[in-house]
């Protein structure tokens, strides 16, 4: 048996379901990484004192042929802005930092239902609003490629608790990129879902015309597990019903190349705009591809780029009628790095607003006319690599008469416009060894195609997926 | 510049000198974002732009 790191939930769950492991077996592995290693990287807020006990119940539930599927007894961490009953969500915010969840998320649920046990709670950017990672009222979460530089957030606990192996699979939540923007800076697969696909029930709002909760894990397969079992478990009245979701018919897109796929790749100036280290690697992405057997079509997409403000204008006037009141009560206990943006949504009027919405809705239209011509777009998840924690001081930003990191949701944030489903995988390493992210999109709600695709990358790029973090 | 809002953030919030000058930058952004989402011509017909009614919905 190849060590736990290296195995697949899938291949766990086999290991489990032939009783040749035991999510007690789980427990000691992960409970002692983490107790060994998160202190370098900051990635939990909390661990659960109920984990080792609900294993134990897993155990005997499946001792006793009572199998619920890949993810019983399969250890998940939750960013902590969602709800898990009894349990504090802080959002990581001091505001919050006495709100005692009376009941769970429907995704929390969801997976419960379907066997998994929620082992703890994962470090964020205070209210998930910022790309960077950076939470000065924590510890702060660092990247497990390089402990100097930024994780990526807003998801960056469980970025990096993933990348670190302290657990298998985590949920994370994205409005402008927040799950696959830490996905590609820490060098794990992270899926937004399309919109409404996942409930977002339960967990605390940014923006609600854009909020998407989803999975972070080691690679796609998992993610599909992940997002075919909530689809199954959570309650149908709250959003998309259960459809098109199948992991088993995973892999069988691999019969269907080379004479299907065809892979858009942006090559106008707003998506040109890039690192020359995240072009490189991008570039080595294309030509993989299309040696593999996808037809590579070169599609101008230059008109999206105002997809990018008008998820700020959204995100901005939505967050401050979500902290009208904290604002007027607590401002004093954000964090510089929030409040500074936050308010800048004062300057937003209802014009603003309802503008964005309709170009939105026009973006959308627009969107799905130029899917007729390919069936996923490629693009690097981010323009650049991840930049030293130092540089996001307070003293720093206030220098600065630029945004600092500005560019980094550049990409990801268009398609929490489109509303499409959306993953961040591993593509290959920087000259200095910092993984940089491949990001696949698919049509609305064709979420599973999306996943078929980046599996289906991730084997071809194998050669790149070997190489992990050194923390220990 | 609008100096309105930073006024108003300075007195509203009580922001200090460094805060003030990151949401400056900010508030920057924020102008040029809301110029470019009116600068977009959309031809078709309002009544299919319902903005309170999406596409993909």
């Amino acid at each position: 048996m190849s060590s736990i790191p290296n195995l697949s939930i899938s291949e766990i769950s086999d290991l489990i379901f032939k009783k040749e492991l035991s999510p007690v077996d789980l427990f000691s592995f992960y409970s002692d990484r983490i107790n060994r290693l998160d202190s370098k990287i900051n990635s939990f807020i909390e661990i659960f004192d109920s984990w080792e006990e609900k294993a134990k119940i897993s155990e005997q539930e499946i001792s006793k042929g009572e199998h619920k599927g890949p993810l019983h007894g399969i250890p998940i961490a939750v960013k902590d802005l969602v709800d898990v009953k009894s349990k504090i969500t802080t959002a990581g915010s001091k505001i919050l930092s006495s709100n005692i969840a009376k009941s769970s998320a429907e995704i929390v649920n969801a997976l419960e239902s379907s066997g998994a046990i929620i082992i703890g709670k994962t470090e964020l950017v205070e209210f998930a609003f910022g790309p960077h990672g950076i939470n000065s009222n924590s510890k702060q979460t660092k990247n497990p490629w390089d402990l100097n530089k930024i994780p990526g957030g807003s998801s960056s606990g469980s970025a990096a608790a993933v990348s670190a192996d302290l657990v298998p699979i985590a949920i994370g939540s994205d409005t402008g990129g927040s799950i696959r923007m830490p996905a590609s800076f820490c060098g794990v697969t992270g899926f937004k879902p399309s919109y409404n696909k996942l409930s977002t029930k339960g967990v605390f709002p940014l923006s609600w015309t854009l909020d998407t909760v989803g999975p972070l894990g080691k690679n796609t397969k998992d993610c599909s597990i992940f997002v075919e079992e909530v689809c199954k478990n959570q309650n149908p009245n709250d959003q998309d019903p259960y459809r098109g979701f199948d992991t088993s018919m995973l892999d069988n897109f691999d019969s269907l190349l080379p004479v299907r796929l065809r892979v858009g790749i942006p090559n106008d100036d707003y998506f040109s705009e890039m690192d020359d280290e995240v072009k490189k690697v991008f570039n080595n992405s294309v030509e993989l591809m299309k040696s593999n057997g996808a037809e590579i079509i070169n599609v101008d997409l230059s008109w999206l780029s105002i997809a990018r403000p008008v998820n700020v204008v959204i995100t901005l006037a939505e967050a401050m009628s979500v902290h009208k009141d904290y604002l007027i009560s607590n401002y004093e206990e954000y964090t510089y790095e929030v409040i500074s943006r936050l308010v800048s949504g004062e300057g937003l009027s209802i014009n603003d607003y309802l503008s964005s919405l309709r170009v939105m809705s026009y973006i959308q239209r627009k969107m799905n006319n130029e899917f007729s011509n390919f069936d996923i777009l490629a693009c690097p998840t981010t323009p650049e690599l991840p930049g030293l924690i130092e540089e996001y001081s307070k003293e720093n930003l206030s220098a600065s008469k630029e945004v600092v990191g500005g560019r980094i949701p550049s990409f990801t944030s268009i398609f929490n416009v489109t509303r499409q489903p959306s993953l961040s995988t591993l593509a290959g390493f920087s000259s200095t060894g910092m993984p940089v992210g491949l990001m696949f999109t698919g049509r609305f709600n064709k979420d599973f195609g999306v996943l078929q695709v980046g599996n289906w990358f991730e084997k071809i790029n194998h050669g790149n997926r070997s190489k992990k973090p050194t923390i220990e | 510049m609008n100096t309105e809002i930073v006024n108003l953030l300075r007195k509203k919030y009580g922001l200090d000198k460094n805060d003030l000058e990151i949401a400056i930058t900010r508030v920057n952004e924020l102008e040029e974002a809301v110029k470019k989402i009116k600068g977009v011509e959309i031809v078709e017909d309002l009544a299919q732009s319902n903005p309170l009614k999406f596409s993909n919905e």
